[in-house]
């Protein structure tokens, strides 16, 4: 998240002198906090975050030991012993305890996948909008191909040839994400380098990285930011699904998912194994979709006076 | 239109042509292909007849082509586990997943259609907000959350339903009612948002001024501006539930394609793999060259821009 907020700040500061671009991230800031749905997405990610971060001040057991008299415990207002909040899973774990630290594995993976794709995808849409015809071709050509492709498919085989590994799914999904970005700023970076502060940037002998960088970039981010909000959610779910099939996070280790996947054949046993951890899920994934839709709306009013000022915008 | 459609199919055999050098590349970088197309147990004079028979000890060049051709004629070799030519068993396990994944989209388009009108005439009323708020929470369930709900609830605590399998009818119960809210909440919200900005275009206006019935004005005037990009999603949501297919039915052991990939994954059934993915890929495609040509049907900005 720090990563992406920088780099919003740098490319912003770059988009004109520094007072006027802080000023603009301020005023977005400012309009999704004051909207009641961006006060509550904020409100509600600032206590994931923190839970996850102060997880160990929070548990009321040891998450990764597995007390064997008590497995299946339920919860301890449903009568169960040994005061498991959220009762114990078949090996005798503390659910509660699990979900908070297993809720930070969860949001790393969302964060850090999200911003990876977020750049590549901002990367290759820059280059496919500036370079039109052949760049451009070839990349919207590549994302049709994989539009095709399930990503559930490529990441099973993928882990069936080289072995489940979260690492490596991480990096396959930020690679396989930048289709959604690139289609949605092609035709901005398009529309945005025919305007007349590109070309004057460009008669000035400003060199094409400079351009994309210092001119273009700040005009195409809005959605970016959108976009890389709402993927939080959906790279946890992504994780989620894939842990289902023994191809998530590999014990020791344990997100939100693969929580649900070891509770899933046990589900007759210990429903609250299974229950809660998707509770968790649904609640990351809900604050980060109001996130996405209070930064739509904040963005919006700005992208539309940006369209109705200019007629070559439209 | 013509044209437009030709276009659109060349595509299919472009995605194909995508697809097959993926799984190509795919195969060969995990190692030695000849090792992958025969049985974990084989012995080396099985490994090297194999090499010979499928032409591995050729260039890599001639390699790919031979690749290609054989996948554009459905030519995948013969599945491990089943012994049978593996396009054979992907067109058998074809209709089951289609019966899993057909009725939610129909539902979810019909659904998403009324729930979305109904908001998008009630945009402030506390009918119309509600209705939002549930669609905005149902949207953050994960659906093989709500799928291991629906068992728990309906299969193991009610069992009114089978928890898994493929025996009868009932069994479809569950994924359908888990793809129908995974579909609908999307879909919903898409549509009210459509028509909102619908409302405001400036045709509707001038319907709506010259005393046209409110009802007019949504069936004719409205509704034909806001209904392309939710078909549009259709053909998403199409490719997203094929997506959840892959988890679906291994979770509730349902025989489809998606348990067929997955099975066949874990199995290193490599004829599989490439024919359930390569069939995939192309039935996506399809479906969203049909999606988009029902657009161009629908949206007359479309078809006047085609005119010209």
């Amino acid at each position: 998240m720090n990563s992406t907020a920088s780099t919003q700040n740098a490319a912003a500061a770059g988009a004109a002198p520094t007072p006027r671009s802080t000023s603009r991230t301020k005023e977005i800031l400012g309009r999704v906090w004051a909207a009641p749905m961006g006060r509550i997405a904020a409100l509600m990610i600032a206590a994931l975050i923190l839970v996850a971060c102060c997880a160990e001040l929070l548990i009321t057991h040891n998450p990764t030991a597995q007390i064997l008299s008590r497995t299946n415990e339920p919860p301890s207002w449903l009568g169960g012993e040994g005061g498991h909040l959220l009762g114990t899973d078949p090996l005798g774990r503390d659910v509660f305890s699990r979900i908070l630290v297993g809720l930070r594995l969860s949001l790393l993976i969302g964060f850090l996948t999200a911003t990876a794709t977020a750049l590549i995808g901002l990367t290759l849409g820059l280059l496919a909008g500036y370079y039109e015809r052949f760049v451009g071709g070839f990349l919207m050509r590549m994302a049709d191909i994989q539009f095709a492709v399930p990503f559930a498919a490529v990441g099973i085989a993928l882990a069936a040839f080289a072995g489940p590994s979260v690492v490596l799914l991480m990096l396959v999904l930020a690679f396989w994400g930048w289709t959604n970005y690139a289609r949605t700023i092609v035709s901005l970076v398009q529309q945005t380098k025919r305007l007349d502060f590109v070309t004057a940037a460009r008669t000035t002998g400003a060199s094409p990285v400079r351009i994309l960088v210092r001119h273009i970039t700040p005009n195409v981010l809005g959605p970016v930011i959108i976009l890389w909000s709402t993927s939080v959610g959906t790279l946890i779910l992504v994780e989620s699904s894939l842990s289902l099939l023994g191809l998530g996070v590999q014990p020791p280790g344990f997100s939100l998912g693969s929580m649900l996947a070891d509770a899933q054949k046990t589900l007759r046993l210990a429903w609250w194994a299974a229950v809660f951890p998707g509770v968790g899920i649904t609640l990351v994934v809900i604050a980060f979709n109001l996130l996405g839709d209070a930064l739509r709306d904040a963005f919006n009013p700005a992208l539309r006076s940006l369209t109705e000022n200019d007629p070559e915008l439209t | 239109m013509l044209v437009h459609l030709l276009r659109r199919l060349a595509l299919v055999v472009f995605v194909a042509i995508g697809v097959s050098t993926l799984l190509f590349a795919l195969v060969r970088l995990s190692g030695d292909a000849a090792t992958l197309l025969v049985p974990a147990d084989a012995s080396p004079e099985v490994v090297e007849a194999t090499r010979a028979r499928f032409g591995l000890d050729q260039p890599l060049a001639v390699q790919y082509l031979n690749t290609i051709l054989a996948n554009f004629t459905l030519d995948f070799g013969q599945s491990f586990m089943f012994g049978l030519p593996a396009a054979e068993m992907v067109f058998a396990r074809l209709g089951p997943s289609l019966w899993i994944v057909l009725p939610p989209l129909i539902i979810s388009l019909v659904g998403a259609l009324s729930i979305g009108i109904f908001a998008a005439l009630r945009p402030t009323r506390l009918s119309g907000r509600s209705l939002m708020v549930v669609t905005f929470l149902f949207d953050g369930i994960p659906y093989f959350w709500l799928a291991m709900l629906l068992v728990l609830v309906f299969a193991i605590n009610l069992q009114w339903l089978p928890a898994t399998g493929n025996a009868d009818f009932s069994a479809l119960v569950i994924p359908w009612i888990a793809l129908s809210i995974y579909g609908l909440a999307t879909l919903s919200r898409l549509t009210r948002g459509q028509l909102l900005d619908a409302f405001t275009e400036g045709h509707v206006a001038t319907a709506r001024s010259k005393g046209i019935s409110p009802a007019r004005v949504l069936l004719l005037h409205a509704l034909p501006t806001a209904l392309p990009p939710v078909l549009a999603w259709l053909g998403i949501q199409f490719s997203l539930m094929f997506s959840a297919l892959l988890i679906l039915e291994p979770l509730l052991n349902y025989n489809g394609l998606g348990a067929l990939l997955v099975g066949s994954v874990s199995n290193r059934d490599f004829p599989m793999i490439q024919a359930s993915v390569f069939c995939l890929a192309v039935l996506i495609t399809l479906m969203n060259i049909l999606m988009d040509t029902i657009v161009r049907a629908v949206d007359p900005r479309l078809r006047t821009k085609a005119a010209h």
